[in-house]
C-alpha cells in the first residue's frame, strides 16, 4: 500500500430499495479505487434522509418510507457493499446510518446551530429545486439539503472526514455541506461529483424492459446482468470499460479502439469483468458460457435463463408472460404477429400454439424473443 | 507514481470538484506504486 495521510471520506446511498442498481455502481468504483490508493471509505446509508427523499431531480414528492422498511433496506445493500470494499484493514471501510444522529435531532436547536446558516434565497437557485419551483416543494423537502449538509459536518467532526462525493445530480447538496464547515471555520472540507452513467442519447444507463439492471442476484439474474453488457451501444464501450472495471487505460483504449464486428470482443470482456465484479468468476463464466452457447452454438446451455413448467401444454401466450417476454395476452399476440418470437429456432406464427411434448425434444425447449432475449423452458 | 486524483480523472470520474489545488495537495500524497493491484490475473 502507499505513503502519505489516509484521508476520510464519504459517499451517501439512499436506501429506497433493498439492492443497490447500477445507478450506484460509479460510486462503488470510486470509493474502491480510493481505497486502493489507502483512504477510508464511509459509506453512508441514509436512513434519516430517506424519511424525507431526496427532492434532486424529482418532479413529486416521494412516497415516505416506514422505519422498518428502511432498516430492512439498510441491513440488504450493506451485504452488496462487501463487494467492492475491505471492512478489514488500516483503512477500513465503515457503514454508518444517518438515523443513529438525525432522529434526535431537536427542532428549535438545529434551525438556530444549522438552519441560520443557510440563505433560503441561494438554496432556491440551487439547480437541485429548480425542478420543482413550478409544482410545488414542500419546506420538509426543503429541508434536505440541510440535513446532508449536517451529515457531512457529523462525519466531519467525528470521523475527520474530508471529502463527499456523489453522482453529478448531488452537487448542490453537496456544495451545502462544503460550506457550511467552512462557515464553522474549518477550510479543509471538499465535494466530488462524478459522472453518470448514461447512453449517447443521454438517458440513464441501467434500464431495462422490467426496470433497473439490480446488483441482487434475485432481482436481475447474472445471465441477464452479463447480457445487459454485452449488449451495449458501440460508443459507450469505453466509458462501461473505464468506469465500471479495474483494467488499465492502456488496456481500456486498445478495446474501445476496435472497430465494426470487433468491438464485440471489446463488448465481452466488459460484460465478463462487470459480471465478475458483481457476482464473482464464477457466475461471469457461466454467464458467458450461456452467452456462447445461444449465439456462437458453443459453450453450455446450463446456465441461461430458465423456467420450470409444470404443465408443458402451455400457450405460447402464457409461456411469454410467464418468462416476462410480455407483460399481457394483447402484448404477446403483438409480438408474434410481428415475427418476433421463435420457439427451438422456429418462428411462432399461431397465437393459438399450445407447446407439447414434440417441443421439449431435449427436455426443454428454447424460446427466444428478438435476438437477444432467450428462456429455457423445463418441463 | 500516479496520485488518487489523477487516475479518477484519467478514467474519466470527475464531473466537477472544489478546490482541485487543495484537493490535490491532501489526496495527491498519498500514492501506490503501479497498476499491479487492479491487474489481477482473471483479468482478460
Amino acid at each position: 500500500m502507499g505513503h502519505g495521510k489516509s484521508i476520510p471520506f464519504y459517499i451517501g446511498i439512499d436506501p429506497t430499495a433493498d439492492s443497490l442498481h447500477v445507478g450506484h455502481f460509479v460510486s462503488l468504483m470510486v470509493a474502491s479505487i480510493m481505497q486502493k490508493y489507502g483512504h477510508k471509505p464511509i459509506i453512508l446509508v441514509g436512513g434519516g434522509t430517506a424519511s424525507i427523499g431526496d427532492p434532486s431531480g424529482k418532479t413529486d414528492m416521494r412516497k415516505m418510507m416506514t422505519r422498518e422498511e428502511i432498516d430492512h433496506n439498510v441491513a440488504s445493500i450493506k451485504k452488496q457493499i462487501a463487494k467492492f470494499l475491505k471492512f478489514d484493514g488500516d483503512n477500513a471501510a465503515i457503514v454508518v446510518n444517518n438515523a443513529d444522529w438525525l432522529l434526535d435531532l431537536k427542532f428549535i436547536d438545529f434551525n438556530r446551530e444549522i438552519g441560520s446558516l443557510f440563505s433560503v434565497n441561494k438554496m432556491l437557485a440551487a439547480e437541485c429545486y429548480k425542478q420543482r419551483m413550478e409544482k410545488g416543494l414542500t419546506f420538509f423537502e426543503l429541508g434536505y439539503m440541510l440535513l446532508q449538509s449536517y451529515d457531512f459536518l457529523h462525519l466531519y467532526n467525528t470521523y475527520g472526514c474530508k471529502l463527499q462525493m456523489g453522482g453529478n445530480d448531488q452537487w448542490s447538496n453537496i456544495i451545502g455541506g462544503v460550506e457550511l464547515i467552512r462557515k464553522i471555520g474549518k477550510d479543509d472540507s471538499f465535494g466530488l461529483t462524478f459522472k453518470l452513467l448514461t447512453t449517447k442519447e443521454g438517458k440513464k444507463m441501467g434500464k431495462t424492459e422490467k426496470g433497473a439492471l439490480w446488483l441482487d442476484e434475485n432481482k436481475t439474474s447474472p445471465y441477464e446482468f452479463y447480457q445487459y453488457w454485452r449488449n451495449i451501444e458501440d460508443e459507450s464501450v469505453k466509458t462501461v470499460l473505464s468506469l465500471l472495471t479495474y483494467l488499465p487505460m492502456d488496456k481500456v483504449n486498445e478495446l474501445s479502439s476496435l472497430k465494426d464486428e470487433k468491438i464485440n470482443e471489446a463488448k465481452k470482456v466488459a460484460a465478463f469483468e462487470i459480471t465478475k465484479l458483481v457476482h464473482g468468476e464464477d457466475e461471469a463464466r457461466k454467464a458467458e458460457e450461456a452467452s456462447n452457447a445461444l449465439f456462437n452454438g458453443s459453450g453450455s446451455l446450463d446456465n441461461m435463463p430458465s423456467i420450470h413448467l409444470d404443465d408443458i401444454n402451455i400457450s405460447i401466450l402464457d409461456a411469454l408472460i410467464k418468462t416476462n417476454m410480455a407483460p399481457s395476452k394483447g402484448q404477446a399476440r403483438i409480438l408474434i404477429n410481428q415475427g418476433g418470437i421463435t420457439l427451438n429456432d422456429e418462428k411462432v406464427t399461431d397465437t393459438n400454439l399450445v407447446l407439447s411434448e414434440k417441443d421439449f425434444q431435449d427436455g426443454f425447449a428454447i424460446l427466444k424473443k428478438g435476438k437477444k432475449t432467450f428462456y429455457k423452458l423445463e418441463k | 507514481m500516479d496520485n488518487v486524483l489523477k487516475v479518477l480523472q484519467e478514467r474519466g470520474y470527475i464531473e466537477q470538484m472544489t478546490h482541485p489545488q487543495e484537493m490535490d495537495e491532501l489526496f495527491g500524497s498519498r500514492k501506490i506504486n503501479s497498476f499491479l493491484y487492479w491487474n489481477r490475473p482473471n483479468s482478460r
